[in-house]
C-alpha cells in the first residue's frame, strides 16, 4: 500500500536526496520548507509518516510541529521521525518530550533512513 | 504587482489573491469605514459584524478572509496575542477548515470568526467544528506574507 510521506526540511538538497533515495512507487511524497507549511500539509494531506527537521527557520520549529501533531487526537497516530544535526542527550530528551517516534542524526546513512522508514511505515494503520 | 492588486480589489471576484501591504491597507480600510458608521453595544457585537461583513462582502478564499479579519482586528486595538489560528475539521462536510479565534480579555474560550458562518459563537458552542491545531495568528500571518 502506498504511504503518504511528508519531508519537512528547509534544505532543498536534503529533500532531494531523500526523494532520490526512496522508491517512489512506495510513497506519495509531499514537501515543506518550514514549520507552518508542514502543519498546513499535515492538515490538508494527512500524511502517514513525516520526516521532520528540528531546526527549521520561521516561527515554529520541528519540535513544536511534532508537539502539535502528537497532542492532537486527529493527528497523534501520524508517525514522526525527527531529523537533526545535533545528537546530544538534550536533543534526544527534547524529541522524547514531544513524543517523536524516531530520531535520525544528520548526516544519516541511506540504510538507516530506509530502515527507519520501513519500521515506521509498518506501524501505520492500514 | 500594484496594478494586479488594484484590479483584484476593484473587482472583488478573485478567489485567490497575493497579499501585500497596499492590498491589506485597502481591504482593512473598507471594513473600518463601515465600522465607523455602525454603533455597537458590545465588543462581541462588533466582532460579529466584522465576521459577517468580511464573509459577505469579499469573495476570497478561507486564508485571505482570515487575513483581512486579522488586520481589521489589529486596527481595532486588538493585541496580537489575543488572536489565534485554528485548523479545524468541519464535521458536516468532513473537510479541513481554517478559522480565526479572538480571545476576549479574561475569557478562556475564544470567539470564533468563521468564514462559513455569519453567526459568531464562542469555541465551546461551535459544535460544527472539531479543533485540530492552533497557534498564534501572528506566526501564521508572518509566514503567509513572507511566502506570498
Amino acid at each position: 500500500m502506498i504511504k503518504k510521506l511528508l519531508i519537512a526540511d528547509d534544505d532543498p538538497e536534503i529533500r532531494l536526496l531523500i526523494k532520490k533515495t526512496l522508491d517512489l512507487s512506495d510513497y506519495e511524497i509531499y514537501e515543506s520548507k518550514n514549520g507552518i507549511e508542514a502543519l498546513g500539509t499535515v492538515f490538508y494531506k494527512k500524511p502517514d509518516v513525516i520526516l521532520l527537521d528540528i531546526m527549521m527557520p520561521g516561527p515554529i520549529d520541528g519540535l513544536e510541529v511534532c508537539r502539535l501533531i502528537k497532542s492532537s487526537q486527529w493527528s497523534s497516530h501520524i508517525r514522526v521521525v525527527l531529523l537533526s544535526a545535533l545528537s546530544g542527550v538534550e536533543n534526544l530528551k527534547a524529541a522524547g518530550l514531544v513524543d517523536a517516534d524516531a530520531y535520525l542524526v544528520k548526516p544519516f546513512q541511506i540504510m538507516s533512513l530506509l530502515e527507519t522508514l520501513k519500521t515506521e511505515s509498518r506501524c501505520v494503520n492500514p | 504587482m500594484a496594478i494586479l492588486v488594484k484590479l483584484t480589489i476593484s473587482s472583488l471576484h478573485i478567489s485567490k489573491v497575493q497579499v501585500d501591504k497596499e492590498w491589506q491597507v485597502q481591504a482593512t480600510k473598507k471594513v473600518l469605514n463601515e465600522l465607523e458608521r455602525t454603533p455597537f453595544k458590545s465588543t462581541i457585537q462588533k466582532i460579529a459584524f466584522i465576521n459577517n461583513f468580511v464573509n459577505t462582502r469579499f469573495e476570497y478564499d478561507d486564508e485571505t478572509k482570515l487575513i483581512i479579519k486579522y488586520f481589521v482586528l489589529l486596527s481595532c486595538d486588538v493585541s496580537e496575542n489575543q488572536l489565534k489560528v485554528f485548523y479545524t475539521v468541519n464535521r458536516t462536510m468532513n473537510s479541513p477548515h481554517i478559522v480565526l479565534g479572538f480571545f476576549l480579555k479574561r475569557h478562556n474560550q475564544p470567539v470564533i470568526l468563521d468564514n462559513l458562518s455569519n453567526e459568531t459563537y464562542i469555541a465551546g458552542e461551535k459544535r460544527d467544528l472539531m479543533p485540530v491545531f492552533s497557534f498564534s495568528a501572528d506566526r501564521y500571518i508572518k509566514n503567509h506574507l513572507k511566502h506570498s
